[in-house]
């Protein structure tokens, strides 16, 4: 695994501490990072404050990390997703920063820290 | 043909450019003050880019080129990457100027030194940092302005944007062939301005994910005048095997019945995202359709954001150009408008002929309609005058260069505050004010204004106060510019009089005639020499001027606290109210303002007077002209004559005349150039009988009259 994903297991909560750039070569590790991560523990914790940049794969894989952890009752946190750095990145992707996506249910997406671009209420018809 | 098209074009273009000139300089001398507006700075940005791209495509290429540099600087001004500063808003002015007079060369007028223009251009390549070189090219989408503020419309007017809405579902493998999903989007934002929406729902669990295959899709809205093919290029590598739909959303079309645009529901269906049936089962409800369908959890918000995004982006495309097509404006020529008055004018009298002739035909038929020409033809001439009102406005701002300008050259703190700039007047007055206000104001800071240290002394602050102000006072507009520097020095002023041999060296005026003074041609108290003031120009010159505008001048001075020179003007010049009069069988018209009474003038008075041209009033002697005697008419005097007093600079004089027929508003025309040599009379005018009155020059004819009675005074 490489040091831009570092990986911290504990019984109650564990935390996935990414930095630098993170590109299409690191999806796969930071998918076998969370799949452990959650796997070890009902909270987990992402913590992305030093990241530089964030490729669409790994943007992809917290995605999915999210609907994991949703499907299987375990919390999943992004935190330090406010960034300049990250948010551009969000938003270079389109990422829908601040509504989250159908498996969403808790009302926290996880990229709720994200700059809201585009916020806007829920359409009138 | 062609080329007579182009010329056209070139001429609109020299106007519109000249315009862009104009605003530029105020918006750079407003960046002045306030040097981190935004607002401004894209407003000089998209001026220059105006200039440099509209003279690209009409032949002017050197000014195309010459703006090029200076746009760049602006574009990273934008994006805060270079600094507002005293040195970037002096060599932009330069640049002004420098463009104005590629403009004038272009035309055959004036030259260019091509050696200044170079040293601006280097001076705004000196002005770009080495690595924004790099960043001012690349495009990033996310940071294009949205519309409104980044203005597509004002920037590349000619053309029409067109909106796409594009689903772009990229094979899941796409990395592996070496194409980044992403960059084709940026590859669009290239084309206009995009935003886009990533939908998620097709990312599995972590379990399924294959953390190098791509799952997201995207909405895509653009707006762009590249025609459909252009956008089809970006995907040319991937569409056969990803999924690219582009459809036309809005044509651009400037004249869309309905602002409003489709909605969310509609949008939805045609993109697929969710089953018409589906819409109309939940419709009912009476909540927006897409909370309800991502709360069912039959679509992900994303959906309905990107469909939002859709309808917005849409309206407010279809918002501004409907602002636009509404606020549109069509340059005339001036000539044209001056035609148009001209007509207006003969209109009007033709109208009051008309209006006699019913009267004596005692038609009621006729006099039905000529009382509805009547009303239609004030209504006509009403707004026809309107349209030759302009905001006094587009006037003051040319002024604030010339203060900066004139403060730096002299050392002195001045700054220029304006009121009434949308005081509206005649075209033609405001045209002929330039220069007399020009004078005014330079005569203002150069004798006005104190230097720094001097106001110091005195206890006031250090920036001296010009005053430009204009409003209305019935059918006149009064300019004031007023400053707050040492007033005018009275004693220096006589002295000065009494140097140039303009005042008899014992006279002792009254400090309202020694202001008089300033007005005396060759009276000049410009001890030095400046740039700017000093070319010769006196107070005589800034009167004749105002004067010649059926205007008045009032000069006012406080010593220590400044002085306020007040211009009356007329609002048009095209219509003067007049008092009519006869002499025999023809018509004169006295301009009413010059008019202070008529009284009756019968034998007897003449007689009292021994044979000479004087008359009693009311205690008073006042010397009075025939009119008949001075322009050699024919015919018998009548028993009771009137005399008509005027005044002119404050003296008094009659004129006799046989009838006083009474006040007229009077449509001045110009005397052809066959009479341009008359004295005594300034133009002519139209009776409603369709016979001709000559509207008398009241100043020239005192003048005259001086003349001739000293003659006889000599003679005598």
């Amino acid at each position: 695994m490489s040091e831009k994903i570092v990986l911290r297991r504990s019984g109650a909560e564990s935390a996935v501490v990414l930095s630098g750039a993170l590109g299409i070569e690191d999806a796969a590790p930071l998918r076998e990072a969370l799949l452990a991560a959650l796997a070890a523990s009902p909270r987990v914790a992402i913590d992305a404050a030093g990241v530089v940049s964030i490729e669409l794969t790994c943007l992809q894989v917290l995605c999915a990390a999210h609907r994991s952890a949703v499907e299987g009752g375990r919390d999943l946190r992004v935190e330090g997703c406010s960034t300049p750095e990250f948010a551009a990145s969000i938003r270079e992707a389109g990422f829908p920063s601040h509504q989250g996506c159908r498996h969403n249910t808790v009302g926290s997406c996880l990229w709720q820290g994200g700059e809201s671009h585009e916020t806007e209420d829920l359409a009138r018809g | 043909m062609a080329d007579e098209r182009l010329e056209k074009h070139a001429k609109v273009y020299v106007e519109e450019a000249r315009e862009l000139l104009a605003e530029l300089e105020e918006s750079l001398l407003e960046l002045e003050e306030c040097p981190d507006d935004m607002e401004v700075v894209g407003r000089v940005f998209r001026a220059m880019h105006t200039i440099k791209g509209s003279g690209a495509m009409f032949g002017f290429e050197e000014i195309a080129a010459f703006t090029h540099d200076v746009e760049t600087v602006f574009d990273l001004v934008r994006n805060s990457k270079v600094e507002v500063g005293k040195g970037l808003i002096d060599l932009t002015l330069r640049a002004v100027d420098y463009i104005g007079r590629l403009l004038l060369a272009h035309g055959g007028d004036g030259f260019v030194e091509e050696e200044e223009g170079d040293e601006i251009r280097a001076g705004f390549r000196a002005l770009i940092p080495r690595e924004a070189a790099v960043v001012a090219s690349a495009t990033e989408p996310a940071e294009i302005a949205p519309p409104g503020g980044g203005g597509m419309a004002g920037e590349r007017a000619p053309r029409i944007a067109l909106t796409y809405r594009i689903r772009f579902r990229p094979r899941r493998d796409i990395y592996l062939t070496g194409v980044a999903p992403l960059r084709l989007i940026e590859e669009l934002g290239g084309l206009g301005l995009c935003w886009h929406v990533a939908r998620l729902d097709e990312i599995p669990a972590l379990d399924d994910l294959d953390p190098e295959g791509c799952y997201t899709y995207w909405d895509i809205i653009l707006v762009s005048e590249r025609d459909l093919n252009a956008v089809r290029d970006v995907f040319v590598f991937v569409e056969d095997t990803s999924e690219v739909t582009i459809e036309i959303v809005d044509e651009g079309s400037m004249y869309v019945e309905d602002l409003d645009y489709k909605r969310i529901g509609e949008i939805l269906v045609e993109r697929g995202d969710v089953e018409r049936e589906e819409i109309l089962r939940l419709i009912d409800e009476r909540r927006p359709i897409g909370e309800i369908l991502v709360e069912r959890g039959l679509i992900e918000r994303a959906a309905v954001e990107s469909a939002l995004l859709e309808q917005r982006r849409i309206k407010e495309a279809r918002k501004e150009r409907h602002e636009h097509a509404t606020a549109a404006s069509v340059r005339v020529p001036a000539d044209k408008l001056d035609k148009l008055v001209d007509l207006v004018g003969e209109l009007v009298t033709v109208q009051a002929r008309l209006t006699q002739l019913a009267l004596t035909k005692l038609d009621g038929d006729i006099l039905g309609v000529a009382e509805m020409v009547e009303r239609l033809v004030a209504e006509l001439h009403d707004t026809t005058m309107g349209v030759r009102m302009v905001p006094i406005g587009s006037m003051f701002g040319s002024f604030r260069r010339l203060v900066r300008d004139l403060a730096d050259e002299l050392g002195k703190q001045v700054r220029l505050v304006t009121r009434g700039a949308g005081t509206e007047l005649d075209k033609n007055v405001i045209d002929r004010l330039h220069d007399p206000l020009l004078h005014l104001i330079r005569n203002a800071i150069d004798h006005g204004i104190e230097a720094p240290d001097t106001r110091h002394a005195v206890g006031k602050p250090g920036e001296g106060t010009v005053t430009l102000s204009a409003s209305h006072a019935g059918a006149d507009v009064l300019i004031e510019i007023a400053d707050d520097g040492a007033g005018i020095d009275l004693e220096a002023v006589r002295l000065h009089a009494v140097e140039k041999g303009l005042l008899a060296r014992d006279a002792r005026p009254s400090p309202e005639e020694t202001r008089g003074l300033l007005f005396l041609p060759g009276f000049s108290t410009a001890r030095r020499v400046t740039g700017v003031s000093g070319r010769g120009v006196g107070m005589d010159v800034v009167k004749k001027g105002i004067e010649a505008l059926r205007g008045s001048i009032d000069i006012e001075s406080k010593t220590g606290q400044g002085t306020s020179v007040t211009l009356r003007l007329p609002l048009t010049l095209a219509i003067v109210d007049g008092l009519l009069v006869r002499v025999g069988d023809d018509a004169f018209i006295f301009p009413l303002s010059e008019v202070l009474e008529c009284i009756e003038l019968t034998r007897g008075m003449i007689e009292a007077a021994h044979g000479r041209n004087i008359l009693n009033v009311r205690g008073e002697v006042l010397p009075f002209v025939m009119l008949r005697d001075q322009f050699a008419l024919e015919g018998a005097r009548p028993p009771i004559e009137q005399v008509v007093i005027v005044s002119v600079h404050g003296q008094r004089m009659g004129f006799a005349v046989d009838v006083v027929v009474g006040s007229y508003q009077t449509v001045i025309k110009t005397l052809g150039k066959v009479f341009r040599a008359a004295r005594g009379v300034s133009g002519a005018t139209i009776l409603g009988d369709g016979s001709v009155a000559l509207i008398l020059d009241v100043e020239r004819l005192c003048r005259m009259a001086e003349a001739e009675e000293g003659r006889n005074v000599m003679a005598g």
